[in-house]
């Protein structure tokens, strides 16, 4: 009687559970961290429960799923380390002590435990199998360990765009550590069959009567861009006929700004959008956010006010609004944030300030629509790490190669947001010249 | 499922085995066994390849693209063995019935079996095994390895031959229009001669696995250049000594068998010498026009 009893609940035990794990496993919305074999990287964390993004049904995990996100960026940095480089069978023996062709060789998700910087899950000799005797050709690596190449400020394994050696042949013949640089003029990239070039003003207001009553709304709106390109509420708020809406969804935006969201979706700001999931919020984040930001969530409008259109608002106030690390914390004592009031105060030329957008969502030319343009780099992502992806198209308008490479290899004066100097000199420069002499 | 009872058709003869299907004691039950022994090989086949990745502790992270794909091709070929063998080791009476020619074989496997379900079986993991990769040179009539690598070689060099005197030598060096730089994108410039050729290998070998072909010197610029097989370092030697023959052999790399050829590579214009003898990684400074400074290497894969 007992015996057949217990044998029911475990019966009814083991269904139930198994139920659950399969439902769950098989709901496309549903929770699926009780899958997780372990926490993800800072990269990847944010779309923990979009399993598929990168795993295939039965588990492993598609090399195109690193590619879909990645490849543009890895073409971008002139990839050291390509795939395409190695997939030739001379290289089988190499291939046989390292395959470097898939990402996960390296970069295997879900191992915190042996998880270093950059998401890298190999011993950090990993430079070993391929370059162990650099030193027979380059007498300048003589005594230098084979864990350091990558950690040293002198090499990265994907972008090198900054540090190879003819580069800093040529620009190491240093000038002054810092001299008058400014940023190029921003461009505003946008598609006008969204939008009736006319400028409106506010009589031109088509809210209807129980959204336009903030008075103070309707004017700056009139003094925005946006009034005077021509567009109006419904142009954002009841895009395409729809009904009514307070929060425009980024896709109203990209209606007409085109190249900014595409760069927001691709960084870790805009990855949940990208990946069908609900906004990020500071509630998401592992970095330290402020307490009062947690509420919020990622749009074009957490940082852009869209009615008044004040684009330097989003280059400082829009971070310092959640992000509370020590990097941002020590900005307002830097020597770029003084920099940044006298652009503002008018004492300073259009550019030479330094916001946290100037390095973090940097202008950057790029050939947009058969011309040269400038487009602010709206992905952070593109230029944070390794650090020295910031080197050309930041740090190279204001200072020596010298400085930026020593400055990007020492953490503490990161840390303090680059108020003083480097605590340490990077030889690889150096060593660079020392070939060629 | 048909229910038991229904007739076999009346042109397949009865096998000794069909007087004794009553005296089974459990007909369902075994069925169900070799079933799901089927489905077990089955699912375990296309589980085959995502397993190794999963597999932690015996594989290591570095090792998961190492697994040449024949054994994964065995297992997968097992699980439809399995498959067909759990179909036909079941009581003719839920197979299908029809006369199909289906039938008819299920049927004289059932009567033969178990010898010809393992035949069967067995038959299908060896054909999957051995079908490999071949070039097809190997059929009748077909091209053989050698006639592939020289005309491919043909090509090659003839598009080499173009970019380095009509492109880079008279742009560079006889008109001054343009210069060819490592750094090209960097420079605005033209690729390198040799990087055109290794852009051009790489694209080739994003489509098609019948063949590869690489740049190699004794005396490279780049030291990843330099010969890696025994079969290179013979094939650069060979044809440094007599670039008027090809050096072929063959060589088996990560499990595959090449048929590898090296023909030399002649500098056709000063641009190709002048960028050598001057270059602070080059081995040489003494190459003049018409010397060879290295090789093509061809490989194809066989049998």
């Amino acid at each position: 009687m007992h015996s057949t009893f217990f044998r029911l609940v475990w019966l009814l035990a083991t269904v139930g559970l198994a139920g659950g794990l399969a439902f769950t496993l098989a709901s496309p919305g549903a929770d699926r961290r009780v899958f997780q074999p372990g926490p993800l990287t800072d990269g990847h964390h944010q779309i923990e429960i979009a399993c598929g993004r990168c795993h295939t049904p039965f588990g492993g995990v598609r090399q195109e799923a690193c590619l879909d996100c990645h490849a543009a960026e890895l073409e971008a940095a002139l990839d050291s380390h390509a795939a395409s480089i190695f997939d030739d069978p001379r290289n089988a023996a190499d291939l046989n002590r390292i395959d470097v062709r898939a990402c996960i060789t390296c970069h295997t998700e879900h191992r915190p435990e042996i998880t270093a910087a950059m998401g890298v899950t190999l011993p950090a000799d990993f430079c070993a199998p391929c370059h162990e005797s650099v030193a027979e050709d380059r007498p300048t690596h003589r005594g230098l360990s084979i864990d350091t190449c990558a950690s040293a400020g002198c090499h990265n394994y994907h972008d090198n765009r900054a540090l190879y050696e003819d580069f800093l042949v040529e620009q190491g013949d240093s000038g002054p550590e810092t001299f008058a640089g400014v940023m190029p003029p921003r461009g505003t990239w946008v598609s006008w069959e969204a939008a009736e070039p006319t400028p409106l003003t506010a009589a031109d207001a088509d809210a209807p009567a129980a959204a336009a009553g903030d008075r103070a709304l309707i004017d700056a709106w009139a003094g925005s861009a946006h009034a005077a390109a021509g567009v109006a509420c419904a142009d954002c708020h009841r895009p395409a006929g729809a009904a009514w809406t307070d929060d425009p969804a980024l896709s109203a935006c990209a209606a007409c700004h085109e190249l900014e969201p595409e760069g927001f979706l691709a960084g870790r700001h805009g990855m949940r959008l990208a990946a069908g999931l609900d906004a990020l919020s500071p509630a998401h984040a592992r970095l330290p956010m402020r307490q009062d930001a947690q509420p919020l969530v990622l749009g074009c409008g957490t940082c852009h006010d869209a009615h008044a259109v004040d684009v330097r608002r989003a280059a400082v106030d829009g971070c310092l609004t959640c992000h509370d690390d020590e990097h941002s914390a020590a900005y307002a004592d830097s020597p770029h944030a003084r920099a940044w009031a006298r652009e503002r105060s008018g004492a300073g030329p259009p550019g030479s300030g330094v916001s946290c957008a100037s390095c973090h969502l940097p202008r950057e030319p790029r050939r947009v629509a058969g011309g040269e343009g400038v487009v602010v780099e709206h992905n952070q992502n593109a230029n944070l790490r390794p650090n020295e992806k910031m080197i050309r198209g930041v740090c190279l308008r204001c200072h020596s190669l010298r400085l930026s490479i020593d400055a990007l290899a020492d953490p503490a004066l990161i840390r303090r947001n680059f108020a003083g100097r480097p605590a340490r000199h990077v030889e690889s420069i150096d060593m660079a010249r020392s070939r060629r002499e | 499922m048909m229910a038991a009872g229904v007739a076999a058709p009346a042109r397949v003869r009865k096998g000794p085995h069909s007087s004794r299907r009553g005296s089974i004691a459990f007909p369902a039950l075994r069925l169900a066994c070799v079933r799901a022994a089927g489905i077990g090989g089955w699912v375990a086949g296309f589980a085959g390849a995502p397993a190794r990745v999963r597999i932690r502790g015996l594989l290591e992270p570095a090792r998961f693209d190492r697994i040449p794909g024949a054994p994964a091709r065995c297992v997968r070929a097992a699980g439809i063995g399995g498959w067909v063998a759990g179909f036909a080791g079941a009581p003719a009476h839920v197979r299908r019935p029809a006369g199909s020619k289906l039938a008819v074989m299920m049927k004289l496997l059932v009567d033969r079996r178990p010898p010809a379900i393992a035949a069967v079986a067995l038959g299908a993991v060896l054909a999957a095994c051995g079908g490999g990769s071949g070039a097809g040179g190997d059929e009748p009539g077909g091209i053989s390895p050698q006639v592939m690598a020289d005309a491919l070689r043909t090509v090659i060099e003839s598009d080499r031959t173009v970019y380095a005197r009509h492109v880079v030598n008279r742009l560079q060096d006889e008109e001054q229009v343009i210069e060819a730089s490592e750094h090209w994108q960097d420079d605005r410039a033209l690729p390198l001669p040799a990087q055109m050729f290794r852009m051009g290998a790489e694209l080739a070998a994003e489509q098609t696995d019948l063949f590869r072909y690489a740049l190699l010197s004794k005396w490279p610029v780049n030291a990843q250049n330099a010969p890696k097989t025994e079969m290179e370092a013979a094939g650069l030697d060979a044809v440094a000594a007599d670039p008027s023959q090809p050096f072929y052999g063959t060589e088996t790399l990560g499990g595959v068998d090449y048929f590898t050829a090296v023909y030399p590579d002649v500098a056709v214009a000063e641009a190709c010498v002048n960028c050598h003898n001057a270059h602070p990684d080059s081995a040489r400074d003494d190459f003049e026009v018409g010397d060879t400074m290295g090789g093509v290497v061809i490989r194809i894969p066989v049998g």
